[in-house]
């Protein structure tokens, strides 16, 4: 009873703003759900398409033929399965995105909740309320999962001569067995970032810092998966062998993909034993935890830092207002990893495309010759490509909602809306612009584009830093949402970022693709130049509408 | 200094939650709002601090009315609600320069009164820990500091006393006495009703939004306490 009514309020948290308007608390129409319902599914299908194509290259080692030419070259054994390797390594890929998907959630969702003091309050033993908690961080395992791990079980059917009726219901069992794994993972990592977090002064910046390093070796193994597959198909053998040394329970995994229930049970069981331990474990140290992960410390040093800002200088309003911001979005690693990402991303894969100019531009200049419509295409594609990393970038979007109810707080004090939001799309330009006029130049110089070419690119950068951060400015202020019990809602679950990330892309499409479609009849220097005015246009009419109408409602809300 | 004038407010539930209300509240006054749970208290010391818009009346602040200039009104008035959700993300002294500084206040005068305020509620020691570490009792503590450290001519707080130790809560009985003879006002909603006979110069009492009595300490409650007074008149409503 007490267990149900714990995973029906779990449940209803996750899946709350599905079927109910946040903002007026009044059930959805079903049209509207299901709309929802369809939206998400659309964006699952997307992600799962993607991660079919690394499904695809793996799967040309399931090729007889390549076996055959391994076997016959003496680099593979008799008994070389590699069913076993595909499994196995889109397995590890699978696991690597679970993992790192939904980690922060766990940390935040199970030790950061804002109703653990009231729950642990009541007459439910922590174990209880950690299982409930623990059900929501499986489905966030299997969803993530799921996406690598589905594709690569219908490329294997399609490729793989050697596919059983027993193969396809051990990977069906996989499909719900793997996320057990996952969380076992994230339940470690979420709980010792917790420990780590008590106890770390600058805990927002080391968050932030250990995830880029992850995302970095993930987005590393990404990018180099071509080179990878290529020494995979030549080396599989050897590939297999050291995973059978070095993580044979990974490759029980991979066998029992392919059909070997021994090996199955093997991997469940062993999954299932870290499960009860990872969950023992962790009901012994929730209770400390999950009202411990607060700051305190009331140490010699905070106390003479305090004394030390009682003396610092005053600030303007304005300053006042940006510098609040300023604090909540490097408090949050949350709010930095999420709506941040783009920040270091885009100078690193500049860095990265402009040291490689050498080795891609001569094939790039070539296919542009092979069509007139490509000729001028090199500009568009730059801004393209920039754009797409900083629409990423939606730092504005959440802040709106991330007032919360401390919300009284600037609705009492002497300032207006509009001097509030011009702070929070002061933020938002002020970190997005710089990455990505740095990153656009950096590109443009790598194309081999001319300065002025150069010069407008970068004010096309800008605005359109300016535009990302006014248009989910005006989103977060035309559907704000104070009710949240973690902050991890209005920064990764609202649909107000998923808004403003597809308005970033769509408008990501269209400038460039006016700028390349008027570059055919024109100057393409000429026709960016238009572009860029045009873009100024539209920054200028959103500044105008935030300034009167967002103003207004954020005044009233 | 505050000038309530015939204030109507009714919810999307078409409830009035306060009714023809109409309240002056003189400079160096302290003013108690009482009344039951749901009466409207909140809801019309919302309104006065413009938190909250209404249908009907006249809110005015030293002479400015809070609809036509609410900017004006917000720079001489401090609030402090009863659950004071302060930025868990900032330490309590970044929460106090972000005050000032959006108020203006120089920074000789805002250090001089952190000091002398965070002495006053032992609160000097926790200033460098984050908000999110803070007791409610600290962050209301906090909050009080917030709302004088630039030095309003009123002070309008939803049940200030909750959370408050006792010594916390005499500290700012006495600071609101201090405040009252420098010319600053109070207009504050309690339902410790000791508090507010000993306290308060004038009180009101709400009920159902509709204003009951009202007037000095004397005049409402006559020989009896407040306390009487107030279940003497909870009842007749019943009755009625």
């Amino acid at each position: 009873m007490m267990m149900k009514a714990l995973i029906r309020k779990q449940f209803g948290e996750y899946f709350s703003s599905y079927y109910v308007d946040r903002k007026t608390g009044k059930p959805c129409s079903k049209g509207r759900v299901t709309a929802k319902f369809i939206g998400f599914a659309v964006l699952c299908l997307f992600l799962c398409a993607m991660f079919s194509l690394q499904a695809l290259g793996l799967g040309q080692i399931l090729d007889p033929e390549t076996t055959e030419a391994l076997q016959a070259a003496g680099m593979a054994a008799a008994d070389f399965d590699p069913g076993r390797l595909y499994f196995t390594l889109m397995g590890i890929l699978s696991i690597l995105m679970g993992t790192f998907g939904s980690v922060f959630n766990t940390y935040a969702g199970m030790y950061l909740a804002k109703d653990n003091d009231i729950l642990l309050s009541m007459p439910i033993p922590p174990r209880r309320i950690l299982a409930s908690r623990l059900i929501g961080v499986y489905g966030l395992a299997l969803l993530y999962s799921a996406m690598i791990w589905l594709p690569s079980c219908v490329v294997y059917c399609i490729l793989s001569p050697a596919v059983t009726p027993a193969a396809v219901i051990l990977q069906a069992l996989l499909l719900f067995i793997i996320p057990f794994f996952v969380s076992v993972l994230t339940c470690v990592m979420g709980w010792i970032v917790a420990l780590v977090s008590g106890k770390l002064k600058n805990k927002s910046f080391i968050t932030v810092l250990i995830s880029l390093v992850c995302f970095g070796l993930y987005y590393f193994i990404c990018f180099k998966f071509g080179d990878f597959m290529q020494t995979l198909i030549s080396n599989g053998a050897a590939v297999d062998a050291g995973l059978n040394r070095w993580v044979r329970f990974l490759c029980w995994m991979g066998e029992g993909a392919t059909g070997s229930f021994l090996s199955f049970l093997i991997f469940t069981g062993i999954t299932a034993v870290l499960c009860i331990i990872t969950f023992l474990v962790l009901s012994r140290s929730f209770f400390h935890i999950a009202l411990h992960t607060a700051p305190a410390g009331n140490s010699g040093k905070a106390v003479k830092k305090a004394s030390a800002q009682i003396s610092a200088g005053a600030k303007s309003p304005r300053k006042a207002l940006y510098m609040r911001e300023l604090q909540r979005f490097t408090s949050s690693p949350t709010y930095m990893l999420n709506c941040g990402l783009g920040l270091v991303m885009l100078p690193v894969i500049s860095v990265v495309l402009l040291i490689n100019a050498n080795s891609f531009m001569p094939a790039i200049t070539m296919l542009a010759q092979t069509s007139p419509l490509l000729e001028n295409a090199l500009v568009p594609a730059v801004l393209l490509l920039v754009g797409f990393m900083a629409a990423i970038n939606c730092i504005s979007t959440p802040s709106v909602s991330l007032e919360g109810k401390s919300l009284w707080i600037l609705r009492s004090l002497p300032v207006t809306g509009k001097q509030v939001l011009q702070a929070k799309l002061m933020l938002h330009v002020s970190l997005g612009a710089l990455p990505v006029c740095v990153s656009v130049l950096l590109v443009g110089i790598a194309a081999g584009c001319t300065p002025l070419q150069c010069v407008l690119m970068v004010i096309f950068g800008f605005l359109f830093t300016v535009y990302t951060g006014l248009f989910g400015l005006i989103l977060g202020v035309q559907r704000p949402d104070f009710n949240w019990t973690n902050e991890t809602y209005p920064i990764k679950q609202s649909s107000n970022v998923l808004l403003a990330l597809l308005a970033g892309w769509g408008a990501n499409l269209l400038l460039p693709g006016l700028c390349w479609a008027a570059g055919l009849i024109m100057d393409p220097t000429l026709s960016l130049g238009l572009t860029t005015a045009l873009e100024a246009l539209v920054c200028f009419l959103l500044l105008r509408i935030m300034n009167t109408k967002s103003a207004a409602r954020f005044d009233r809300l | 200094m505050l000038k309530i004038e015939h204030l109507t407010k009714t919810y999307d539930n078409q409830k009035k939650a306060v009714d023809d209300l109409s309240l002056h509240i003189l400079p160096g006054e302290i003013y108690g709002f009482i009344g039951h749970n749901g009466a409207g208290k909140t809801t019309t010391i919302r309104s006065v601090t413009g938190l909250l818009p209404f249908d009907a009346g006249e809110i005015t602040i030293d002479g400015i009315n809070i609809k036509e200039d609410p900017i004006a009104c917000k720079k001489i008035i401090a609030y402090i609600p009863d659950n004071p959700d302060l930025y868990a993300f900032m330490t309590g002294v970044k929460y106090l320069n972000f005050v000032a500084d959006i108020y203006g206040v120089d920074a000789g005068t805002r250090q001089q009164r952190i000091r002398e305020y965070a002495d006053l509620f032992e609160l000097t020691d926790a200033l460098g820990q984050t908000i999110s570490a803070y007791s409610h009792g600290m962050k209301q503590k906090l909050a009080v500091i917030g709302a004088l450290i630039h030095d309003p001519k009123l002070i309008i707080m939803d049940e200030p006393f909750v959370g408050l130790d006792p010594k916390a809560t005499h500290l700012l009985k006495e600071l609101m006495h201090k405040k009252c003879a420098e010319g600053c006002s109070f207009f504050f909603s309690t339902h410790v009703l000791e508090v507010a006979e000993k306290l308060c110069d004038k009180v009101a009492i709400i009920k159902q939004g509709r204003l009951i009595r009202s007037g000095t300490m004397e005049e409402v409650k006559g020989d009896e306490s407040l306390e009487d007074v107030f279940l003497e008149l909870s009842e007749e409503g019943a009755a009625q």
